[in-house]
């Protein structure tokens, strides 16, 4: 067995070797070295494939291609999402709704946009990482301009109702932003039926390239948004900056593989992901972080009681595993790893959140690995546990 | 240690299997115990050293802490043994981190493992005269 074992598809996804096949020919074909927005024939050829990558990632989340939006990933369609809506709106209100549990990508924004005079309201979790609608309704006020839920928390994997979120600001009228990067491949997206105005997309969540994503914004609704920087006008002047060619590619085909992968996909992660909570969930003090019910197939986040935090991710240096997540990862080493705000707004001492795990599996992960990683897991932390002096494993 | 690894060789070596582990078994008479730290700070340790005539006969840990504190921990009970009773006030600390390439930032808790010995060398001392 290759070691250490790759549980961290959440964090980023090998890439599909028929995307990274495609990409490579994109690279050397001379039917794709053309500037996309040129209007000679090799300009007009690299278009061609860039469009069709376009209608490919429209596709997965029952969009019109014109709506797709070209970024670097989630995270650039994250700030644009946000602070371009908030800015271009800022004439209409000043007021902003989000999540205490967003990711960083979206919660910076919107500390950058407070310093900036906005006000912004942060919607509580409850102890299962769910937020409620009614709280994000209650949160809404004339002036409220824009509301950010993601759809799936990258941390615990707890699937949000966008939905019923996404009807509520509807009718408000406040526009509506979902970071999709954990959801998109593993659970069905329709921005339409869903009442989504803005979704960011990453390529390298879902077996593409790392480096591109996409942001859906719904041009019949919200018309634009301000850019974050200015240039030759690509991407309808809301993204400028001459689009890579193979990048998009590959994140066209990665959505299209994803789509007729779905249902095998989901079907694998969910069985790998239950039988890694059996696994790891039988030993004492091993508790579930997130709600057992509304949870995507491919992540498991447990925390660990008794055991200190920097030993538990060293000793499972074997499996390549987050903390939190890829972004709240202690660095090892470091006396003063920040505990996961996430699981801090779950209720976790910052004891047990830093003594978190955070598996994710994957396309290609497999039982044996399942198995070895549950195998170590145990003999880890019982290891640990040993050495503790008065040893309190809190029951779950 | 390379850049791209987190922990000197030494750490690894008695992080992954260190000896010592306490607490020590048999009869309790001899035995002094020292303890230090939180953890709620990420760290408590606990030393146990039986004495006899004023040589750690045997001496253990046991603590709760990161892969630095473990192998200090560790090695520190390894050379103690079978030193007289004094050196549980002797061991150089910053030698010691030296060694494990313990990063700057962690001295202060390394520090309190000097706490823990100390304490234990004082419940012996206490005892001692006590006359006991």
């Amino acid at each position: 067995m290759k070691l250490p074992v790759y549980l961290d598809f959440a964090a980023t996804t090998p890439i599909d070797p028929a995307v990274a096949a495609a990409m490579c020919e994109c690279l050397s074909s001379d039917s794709a070295l053309g500037n996309p927005h040129s209007p000679h024939a090799s300009g007009r050829s690299a278009s061609a494939l860039v469009e069709h990558a376009r209608a490919q990632v429209a596709d997965l989340i029952k969009a019109a291609p014109g709506d797709i939006v070209w970024t670097s990933g989630a995270t650039e369609s994250d700030n644009l999402a946000i602070i371009g809506t908030a800015r271009f709106r800022a004439g209409a209100g000043r007021h902003l709704v989000t999540s205490s549990i967003e990711h960083p990508a979206v919660l910076e924004c919107f500390r950058y946009l407070e310093s900036r005079d906005f006000e912004v309201t942060y919607v509580p979790a409850d102890s299962q990482g769910w937020v409620d609608p009614d709280s994000v309704s209650a949160a809404l006020r004339p002036d409220t301009t824009l509301v950010s839920v993601m759809h799936v928390n990258n941390e615990t994997g707890v699937i949000q109702d966008v939905a019923e979120i996404g009807r509520r600001c509807r009718d408000h009228g406040a526009l509506f932003h979902v970071d999709a990067a954990q959801s998109a491949g593993r659970l069905a997206l329709d921005v339409e039926a869903n009442a989504i105005d803005l979704l960011s997309l990453s390529a390298q969540k879902i077996y593409g390239p790392k480096g591109v994503g996409a942001l859906f914004l719904n041009r019949s609704r919200i018309g634009r948004v301000q850019p974050l920087f200015y240039g030759g006008g690509q991407e309808r002047g809301l993204r400028p900056g001459t689009v890579p060619t193979h990048q998009v590619l590959g994140m066209g085909l990665a959505f299209e593989l994803a789509g007729q992968h779905l249902e095998a996909d989901v079907r694998h992660a969910t069985a790998l992901r239950d039988r890694l909570w059996k696994g790891v969930g039988a030993l004492p003090g091993v508790l579930l972080n997130g709600h057992a019910d509304r949870r995507v197939c491919h992540i498991l986040s447990v925390s660990v009681t008794g055991v200190e935090g920097e030993s538990l991710h060293f000793a499972l240096r074997d499996l390549a595993v987050s903390a939190g997540s890829a972004c709240a990862t202690p660095v090892a080493g470091s006396a003063a790893a920040n505990p996961s705000p996430v699981l801090r707004a779950l209720g976790r001492s910052d004891e047990l959140a830093r003594s978190t795990v955070r598996f994710s599996v994957g396309r290609t992960t497999t039982v044996d690995e399942i198995d070895y990683s549950i195998k170590i897991f145990r003999r880890e932390v019982e290891r640990l546990r040993r050495l503790v002096p008065e040893s309190q494993v809190a029951l779950a | 240690m390379t850049s791209n690894e987190p922990y000197s060789g030494l750490v690894v070596r008695y992080f992954d299997a260190p000896a010592h582990v306490g607490p020590l078994s048999g009869e309790r008479s001899h035995v002094f115990t020292g303890a230090a730290g939180r953890r709620e700070a990420g760290l408590q340790v606990r030393f146990e050293a039986r004495i006899h005539a004023d040589r750690i006969a045997d001496i253990a840990f046991q603590a709760y802490g990161c892969p630095h504190t473990i192998a200090a921990c560790s090695l520190i009970t390894e050379r103690l043994a079978g030193q007289t009773v004094a050196e549980l006030h002797n061991v150089d600390m910053p030698a010691l981190m030296r060694e494990l390439e313990v990063p700057v930032e962690k001295t202060g808790r390394v520090l309190i493992l000097q706490d823990a010995l100390h304490d234990c060398f004082r419940a012996w001392e206490n005892r001692r005269l006590a006359g006991n």
